[in-house]
Formats: C-alpha cells, structure tokens, sequence
C-alpha cells in the first residue's frame, strides 16, 4: 500500500489536474445563447450512464429513479436510449455504441424493439418512432467504424420491415401508430398505448384519435412517423 | 461478471444505478459507498438519487463535473442542513482517490462492498488502516486506504447492520474479524476532510 500512501499525499493535486485535462479537451459552447449547454448535457448525461447487472452491459437509462425505482433496476425506452447515444457521440463514442447495442439486442423474434425493456414490463405490443438507422448513421459519419454498422444493420432492416407490415394493416400504403394484443403490457391493444408508441405519450394532438381494433392502429396516418421511415430507410 | 466492452479507462466509475454517491471497480463490482450520518436524528442516508426532497431535506444538491471515463467526478449531497461534498480522480486506470468534505453535524461513513460479485472476503488492518477485499474467483483485491485513521470501524455481513448499529449505537463496532461490508466512520466534529484511496491489482 506505499503507492496508495503516495497518493493520498497527492489527492488535491490528482484531482486538479484530471479536472484541468477534462475542462481543456471537453467539447464546450461558450458565450451566445447556448452557453454552456454542452457542458451541461454531457455533465448530466455522463451521471446517469450506469452498469446494468440484470444484462451486463454499460446504458444510459432516462434516469437513475426511472430505472430503479419505477422499473426495478434496469430500463431501456427504444428511440430515449437512441438520442443518449446520439448525446453522447460528442463526447465519447464508447458509451454511444453502448446505448446502440442496448436497443437492437432487444429486438424480439416478429421484429419489434419494444417501446419499453425493463425488469417490471416489456411492451411486446409495441415500438417507438423509428430513428435507429439515422443515428448509427450519423455516428458511423463521426467515426468510420463499420463494425457498428455490420452489428446493426440486419437487426435495424428486420425492425424496418415489421413495421410495414404492423403498422399499415389498413393498406393503404402510410403508417399509423398503433398497438397488438400479445405481451403482458397493461396499456396493450389501447389507443393510449399507440399514443406511446409515437413518443409523444399524452399529446393533444391524439385526442381526436380513434383506436382501429381490427387493425391495431390509430385512424391516423401520422406525417411524423412516415417522415422518420422515409428517413430511416 | 461483466467486462463486456468497456474499457480499461472506463472499469472504475460511477456504475451503481441506485446511489450516485458511490464508485465501483467494474470486473469485480466492488464499491465504495459514501454514507451520509445525522448524529443528532442518527439518520443514516446510504443511498443517494434523488434531489434534495425539502420536506426530508436528503438528497442530491448539486451534480458536478463528471468526465466519460470518470477522471474526474464530482458531486455534492444533502442530509438535514448539512452538506457532503465528493470528488473522485483516478490516476490511472486501476487506481480511484476522493476527497469528502462534510460539516461537524454530520458523519461520513466509508462502506466497501460488492454489488453482485458473492465470492470474496473483506478484512481490516486497523495498524496500517487498510480495508481489503479479496475475490476469490478472478484473484482481484482491492485494497483502500484513508488518509486519517476512521473514529470507528466495522465490519458486518450485510449493509443493514451498519445501518442497525449506527442508529442504536450512534457507531460502528468491530464485532468481526472479516466480513462482506466494511464500514469506515468518520466524525464531522472532528474532522472536516478526509481523503481515500481505492487500488485494484490481481494478487491472490
């Protein structure tokens, strides 16, 4: 334990200069309207990337209560946990591929990645706004690295595709929000839960939307949702 | 037990998802957990997550700055009017030091435990004021050190009978001679800083 004694003597100095490197390289705005939004995005996004036990993998879930105290240890939202990764390519591309991975690994056999994975639900009904392949694209731009992408196409393409066939069980060629019956999620088969689906979970903006029980779906064909297939494909 | 694709810059971190307050050795989930003690409501706060709740006046005050691979971390906790300032800084990657700073109201209570790793030992040397953890499955051993010898120490089979003893007895006690928690305590009356190294090598 000499080493440590040595450290210890050197705690105050450790700690400046690893604070010094950190603010030096840091990718930071300053002045004008966003000033410090960068800081502040990192700084917190980098405290809630957690390990998680239950699937031995390194995440940054929406929240370390959410995870724990709501979902009872471990939590992954489909396209939350795709903006964390986007987040976190500013800084550190490690933790991105980290989120990345988190999401495709959790795609079910039929091709959903549930809108929710946790130790209390799965939403097997159910997906969120398709933004995967977008992101991993972008983060391939910052990076090169075709590793990521090799990992994650044929699980991204194999979600774009249940989707069409989920999702426009109306035929008439536009998507809509929707939601099945299998899973044991309370909402299952219910507007509120094609509401979820669509990310944006209790906005008016549904309100004069009707759930489509023969086919699953709202009577919507949402330009949101259509746009990011568009993009996503 | 995980290493999967994280790297060595990244084993020491900030990983427990139910405590902000605390730094983990990843191969080995070994943890060092900042504990928070009351002495007068002899309130003793393990876990923190949350902002600070006005009407409990616990919790998370301020998040500071925290690089990816965790070089630097720093946080500031809340319990019943006083606060607890940490910072952890690794020198490098098998080696964590933290500065704890904390008002006379309070006691800081160093604990070592494993997060889920059931394989392991820990021992403390009260001469030489080092707690180690042995694991028996890998060979790790991650050995801390504080630079002011603890007012009390302990060590218990489980994290709740810290909790126990702090409570009824106001301390920790050394009612064993190795254990599964260590628990370090620290008073605030008499200190207001302490400083702790954590270092991780393969030894067994």
């Amino acid at each position: 334990m000499k080493i440590c004694n040595t450290y210890l003597s050197n705690v105050e100095k450790i700690l400046e200069w690893k604070r010094r490197v950190y603010e030096e390289n840091r990718v930071q705005v300053v002045g004008g309207y966003f000033d410090g939004c960068a800081q502040a995005v990192t700084q917190v996004f980098y405290w809630n990337t957690v390990w998680d036990p239950y699937n031995n993998r390194v995440y940054t879930p929406v929240s370390r209560v959410w995870a724990y105290d709501y979902f009872g240890g471990y939590v992954v939202f489909e396209w939350d946990t795709f903006f964390n990764a986007l987040l976190s390519s500013i800084e550190d591309i490690e933790i991105s591929e980290a989120n990345i991975k988190a999401i495709p690994s959790e795609l079910t056999p039929r091709g959903v990645i549930p809108n929710v994975i946790s130790v209390k639900e799965v939403s097997l009904d159910g997906s969120q706004p398709p933004v995967g392949a977008y992101i991993v694209w972008k983060i391939y731009k910052l990076n090169l690295d075709k590793s990521l992408l090799q990992w994650a196409y044929p699980r991204l393409k194999k979600h774009h595709e249940w989707r069409f066939s989920a999702r426009d069980r109306n035929k008439d060629g536009l998507l809509e929000w929707g939601s099945d019956t299998i899973g044991r999620s309370q909402w299952r088969y219910t507007l509120q839960a094609a509401k979820f689906e669509s990310g944006f979970d209790n906005s008016p903006m549904y309100d004069e939307v009707e759930f489509v029980r023969e086919v699953n779906t709202m009577n919507l064909a949402d330009v949101g949702l259509n746009s990011l297939y568009a993009l996503n494909a | 037990m995980g290493r999967k694709e994280v790297s060595l810059e990244k084993l020491w971190c900030t990983w427990d998802t139910r405590a902000i307050n605390a730094i983990v050795f990843l191969p080995t989930s070994f943890e060092l957990l900042v504990g928070v003690f009351d002495t007068n409501s002899r309130s003793y706060v393990r876990k923190f997550r949350r902002t600070v709740v006005k009407e409990l006046g616990t919790g998370v005050r301020r998040l500071g700055i925290r690089s990816p691979d965790c070089s630097i971390a720093e946080v500031s906790l809340y319990h019943r009017g006083s606060e607890v300032n940490i910072s952890f800084g690794k020198e490098d990657p098998y080696t964590v030091v933290g500065r704890i700073t904390f008002g006379k109201s309070v006691d800081v209570v160093l604990e070592v435990l494993s997060l889920w790793d059931k394989n392991y030992s820990i021992r403390y040397d009260p001469d030489a004021n080092t707690i180690t953890t042995s694991y028996f499955s890998n060979g790790y051993v991650v050995s801390m050190k504080t630079d002011r010898k603890p007012d009390y120490w302990g060590l218990y089979e489980e994290s709740k009978e810290v909790e126990l003893d702090l409570e009824i007895l106001g301390h920790v006690r050394p009612a064993r001679s190795k254990g599964r928690v260590g628990a370090l305590q620290f008073s605030g009356r008499k200190v207001s800083e302490d400083k702790v190294c954590c270092r991780c090598f393969r030894g067994l």
